[in-house]
């Protein structure tokens, strides 16, 4: 029994043996204490601030032009560029229209300035400006006046405006207020009977005493003629066309305003 | 059975090896993984505090961009306003204009009328002189007539011409 005992013990010993080299080198194999394990710190957190809102008015007022404060419109340069003409006679007052062709000469009628003792030129807005020298055509209804100071606006000038264009006379009909008047050309007739030699031009725009001397302005806001009387068997403006006027004043040149009473 | 158990042994010798070679590994890589998160962790912390200086920064400049609109907006209300206010003058500066022609034309009118009645005043009192002193009044008579018909019709056609003045 003890014999046996003890055989047995004999041969479990390499098996006791053989387990233990396996655990050990199984525990070795799973590298025990070699993982890593060490969890990752938790992320700090942060706080994005909300963005704010961008108004709904930002994108509109964007978008839309600076208005200008003074208008540089074809209407404020008209005018701007035509000035009021009183004239002084031994007869009593008169009242035109004229315009500037540079800053400090005007262009009106000649029978706008006919006869003056004293010739008033006041401006859109109510400034008056001293007349130092005037002249008139010698073969049409021209004027010329320098003035003392400087006039507002200058004229632009186009010498061919076509038949049914559209214009406006601008001028103070009536010496009353600035009027803007609005018409088209007719046609350009022979001015021989109308006193002018050469061409005229017959308008529809309204013209009445006083529109004397007053520009004829295309759209384009040039001035393509001067007013100079009505038509009295129509009732149509007559304007002197700028390139008869160019002609005529070649032709006959400017002299002395004539004294009051001989026209 | 001791072949058996050898062939055991072998076999578990082999897997063992197997095991810690892929334990190795697997270290590594874990290593290798947590060297990259922390990397990235520090990115991302990083671009956080980016993000919310970019935040307030846009912020900041939202802010003022809503403060000039409102400016621009009370701006162009004024301006509006003022384009109402020059619009008015303007046309108020026109009318004036036009009354001060007016009344200069009906002043220079009635000079003219004034300086007629002068005439025709002093030549009245001429006559008056002459008819006192007894002198022939015919001529004194027909001037004064002459130029107080005209001083009449001056007062004529000025009242013609202004009728309201």
């Amino acid at each position: 029994m003890n014999s046996d005992s003890g055989r047995q013990v004999a041969r479990r010993k390499p098996l006791v043996r053989l387990k233990a080299l396996l655990v050990v080198l199984a525990a070795g194999a799973t590298g025990c204490g070699g993982i890593v394990t060490k969890p990752l710190p938790a992320p700090a957190r942060t706080v994005v601030p909300e963005l704010h809102r961008v108004g709904g008015d930002v994108s509109k007022l964007a978008g839309q032009p600076i208005p200008a404060l003074i208008s540089h419109s074809f209407k404020r340069k008209a005018e701007e560029m035509v000035v009021r003409v009183r004239n002084v006679n031994c007869e009593g007052i008169a009242t035109g229209t004229g315009f500037a062709i540079d800053k400090t000469t005007l262009v009106t009628n000649r029978h706008v300035l006919a006869g003056a003792s004293e010739l008033d030129v006041s401006t859109w807005d109510g400034h008056d400006l001293n007349v130092s020298t005037a002249d008139v055509g010698a073969l049409v209804d021209l004027g010329v006046a320098d003035v003392d100071g400087n006039l507002p606006a200058v004229a632009t000038a186009y010498a061919n405006p076509s038949q049914r264009e559209r214009i406006t006379v601008v001028g103070f009909p009536l010496g009353g207020p600035l009027t803007f008047s609005t018409g088209q050309i007719i046609d350009f007739v022979n001015g021989t009977n109308l006193g002018i030699p050469g061409r005229v031009m017959r308008m529809t725009a309204n013209v009445e005493p006083g529109s004397s001397g007053s520009p004829v302005i295309d759209s384009k806001g040039r001035v393509v003629g001067i007013v100079y009387a009505i038509e009295t068997a129509t009732g149509y403006g007559l304007a002197i066309p700028l390139g008869t006027l160019k002609t005529l004043i070649h032709a006959g040149g400017f002299v002395d305003v004539p004294p009051c009473g001989s026209e | 059975v001791i072949v058996l158990l050898c062939v055991a042994v072998v076999a578990l010798l082999g897997v063992a090896g197997w095991l810690g070679f892929a334990t190795r590994t697997n270290e590594h890589r874990a290593l290798a993984w947590q060297a990259r998160a922390h990397l990235l962790k520090a990115d991302r912390s990083r671009l956080e505090r980016v993000l919310v200086l970019r935040s307030q920064t846009l912020n900041n400049v939202i802010d003022q961009l809503n403060a000039v609109t409102a400016k621009l907006k009370t701006s162009r209300g004024a301006l509006s306003q003022s384009q109402n206010d020059v619009t008015n003058l303007e046309t108020r500066q026109r009318e004036l204009a036009n009354e001060k022609a007016q009344l200069e034309d009906q002043q220079r009118a009635l000079n003219d009328v004034a300086s007629n009645y002068v005439t025709c005043s002093g030549d009245l009192i001429q006559l008056l002189d002459d008819f006192a002193n007894g002198y022939d009044t015919s001529y004194s008579f027909s001037v004064a007539e002459t130029d107080c018909r005209t001083a009449g019709d001056s007062m004529t056609g000025y009242q013609s011409s202004f009728p309201a003045g």
